[in-house]
């Protein structure tokens, strides 16, 4: 080793994505001469992402209200559609941002899509005008150690050596610089996940006339785990994913049934959409990150695991983490401690912040997502369920009257399997929201549910039963089964009774 | 529908080095990588996991593979800096 060509920075920042950029430019704001390192020939080429960057990161980082870039398109509403075990879609569902959404952004739109290969250059070159050194086409391979075994700096596949007290790892799932520095080799099967994805371009105002702002488009179905179609500019990202340790059968199989969708065909028709670029990508789904720090080292963003566990959102949490991990290796070069002790702060830093926040409900996220949105066999009965009781309001096929004495029974039959799922699933959400309670309510309140529900709806569906219809036959075969052969039997029992 | 179709588009500056590989001593032939691979990259021959006959030129350097691979054969390190996939609209 070229002992004369090593360098010495205050930090290394090993990543040149959203959390490596910002990390950079926060140390060189506080004073801290650094360097960060990319793989690709330039930032955000081996980068994919849904495209959605919240209104969070424009409400708390001033320099990102400046983002100018050329593909953006701000989605102002977004639709879920569902889709059967058919594959056909039954409903669809829309939300806008809520006039009554605590600050501006958040009331404007819901996300502003963009392109990662525009993005990320943009966020380094901030970086580099904050006074960073940017090396790219550089690949770490590993963090150095001096003689006492204490980690002094990284080693790039170029043979050479940058020294530095402390670490910044901002390399993405598959760190290098968690796994040489043993703070973690590889994540379990059921924390990651896989996203496929493809790339579409189409002209800008076919899309404009096609979507406009409604550039969200999240696909449930009962055969295949959610899939999205997301619309920048001039363009859209299609795709799909789910736990590593969820694959069956080959990704294309899902895939294909996505693009077998008649909305999605649709979509990709009227805005003549041509693919452009096949990816995949791993994520993390995280229901609490650990493994954060080490003796010298800080991991920020992916690396970290610090991915929303809801719906992968990633680039807010990379920022967000590389700026806290910057003030961190300030405050640690200052006391002259940088070891894993002292780095201790950053996780309370972290904890203490919306990354942490995201994660409170952590363990009860990751059962609701696991549970409903990435299980197509939830949908199996979740989407007749949700058609049903749609259908049981609004359809015009029978008088409003007979409609309304047909719908608890419509909704009777889904109701063992709603309330399991209630009590696993959707509960532990809920109350992980607020303070942890001291005794578990949920099961308090899943028993009230399955005493009340069932005695209600029967008791409506048979007043409904009673009731004589004089235009049209209560006929739905479920109500028939479940409410009006007891009735019957009830009502001939009682006949015989009075015969006797 | 086929979205295999797909599998072309893909962008890459072919790295010379081996960033991918099996040790088929380790193999248990679960057949995970096989499962879970978007490109076909693998198959089982002779009860062990192998890769397709130029993999350099279409893998995504996803690391799923590496990521269900339970037993440890596979390993996989990205390609060198400036190598590898490039991806033109992530």
């Amino acid at each position: 080793m070229n002992g004369g060509s090593m360098k010495k920075y205050d930090l290394i920042v090993v990543g040149g994505g959203p959390g490596g950029s910002i990390a950079a430019k926060t140390a060189c704001e506080l004073g801290l001469k650094t360097i960060f390192f990319e793989r690709g020939t330039r930032p955000g080429e081996k980068n994919v992402s849904g495209t959605g960057l919240s209104p969070k990161c424009f409400r708390d980082f001033d320099f990102m209200r400046e983002m100018n870039l050329p593909h953006e398109r701000v989605a102002t509403m977004a639709t879920l559609h569902l889709s059967g075990d058919d594959n056909v879609e039954t409903n669809f569902f829309s939300f806008t941002p809520s006039r009554n959404a605590p600050y501006q952004e958040a009331r404007q739109y819901l996300t502003r899509n963009v392109y990662r290969s525009e993005l990320d250059p943009w966020l380094a070159e901030l970086a580099v005008a904050a006074g960073a050194e940017l090396q790219t086409s550089t690949k770490v391979t590993e963090v150095t150690r001096d003689s006492s075994g204490k980690i002094d700096g990284v080693r790039t596949d170029r043979g050479e050596e940058f020294k530095a007290d402390l670490i910044i790892g901002a390399d993405g799932v598959i760190s290098t610089v968690a796994r040489t520095a043993g703070i973690r080799e590889k994540w379990l099967a059921s924390e990651v996940a896989m996203i496929l994805n493809v790339d579409f371009g189409a002209k800008r105002e076919d899309i404009d006339d096609v979507i406009g702002g409604n550039a969200l488009h999240y696909w449930y179905s009962s055969i295949f785990p959610v899939g999205y179609s997301f619309f920048s500019a001039e363009g859209c990202h299609i795709g799909l994913g789910c736990y590593m340790d969820w694959w069956k059968k080959n990704p294309h199989y899902y895939l294909d049934k996505l693009f077998e969708l008649e909305g999605v065909k649709q979509q990709i028709r009227l805005c003549k959409a041509e693919a452009r670029e096949f990816q995949n990508h791993m994520v993390t789904f995280l229901t609490d990150p650990t493994t954060t720090y080490g003796d010298s080292v800080m991991l920020i963003g992916d690396a970290a695991g610090f991915a929303c566990p809801f719906e992968a959102e990633g680039v807010y949490y990379a920022m967000y983490s590389g700026m806290l991990a910057a003030q961190v290796a300030k405050k640690a070069l200052e006391r002259g401690d940088v070891s894993r002790r002292s780095l201790a702060e950053y996780e309370r830093a972290w904890r203490d912040s919306p990354i942490g926040e995201e994660f409170i409900g952590g363990a009860a996220i990751e059962g609701f997502v696991r549970g409903i949105g990435f299980n197509p066999d939830i949908g199996k009965w979740v989407v007749p369920m949700i058609n049903d009781a749609m259908y049981g309001l609004l359809n015009v096929a029978e008088s409003h009257t007979a409609s309304a004495r047909n719908l608890p029974g419509l909704l009777m039959p889904y109701l063992p399997t709603l309330i399991d799922e209630v009590e696993r699933d959707l509960l532990p959400l809920a109350l992980a929201m607020g303070e942890p309670p001291s005794r578990p309510p949920n099961e308090t309140v899943s028993r009230a549910l399955k005493a009340l529900l069932p005695k209600v709806l029967p008791f409506l569906a048979r007043r409904a039963a009673r009731t004589e219809n004089r235009y049209s036959e209560v006929t739905s075969p479920l109500v028939m089964e479940h409410f009006l052969k007891p009735f019957a039997r009830e009502k001939a029992a009682q006949a015989r009774k009075e015969s006797r | 529908m086929n979205t295999k179709d797909f599998t072309k588009l893909v962008y890459k500056d072919v790295p010379d080095v081996d960033f991918l590989s099996v040790d088929r001593e380790t193999c248990t032939a679960c057949g995970k990588c096989v499962i879970v691979c978007p490109m076909f990259l693998w198959k089982l021959s002779d009860k062990k996991a192998e890769l397709a006959e130029g993999f350099e030129e279409r893998c995504l350097e996803c690391g799923a593979c590496w990521q269900v691979c339970e037993s440890g054969a596979i390993s996989f390190d990205f390609p060198c800096g400036g190598k590898g996939i490039v991806v033109k609209y992530g």
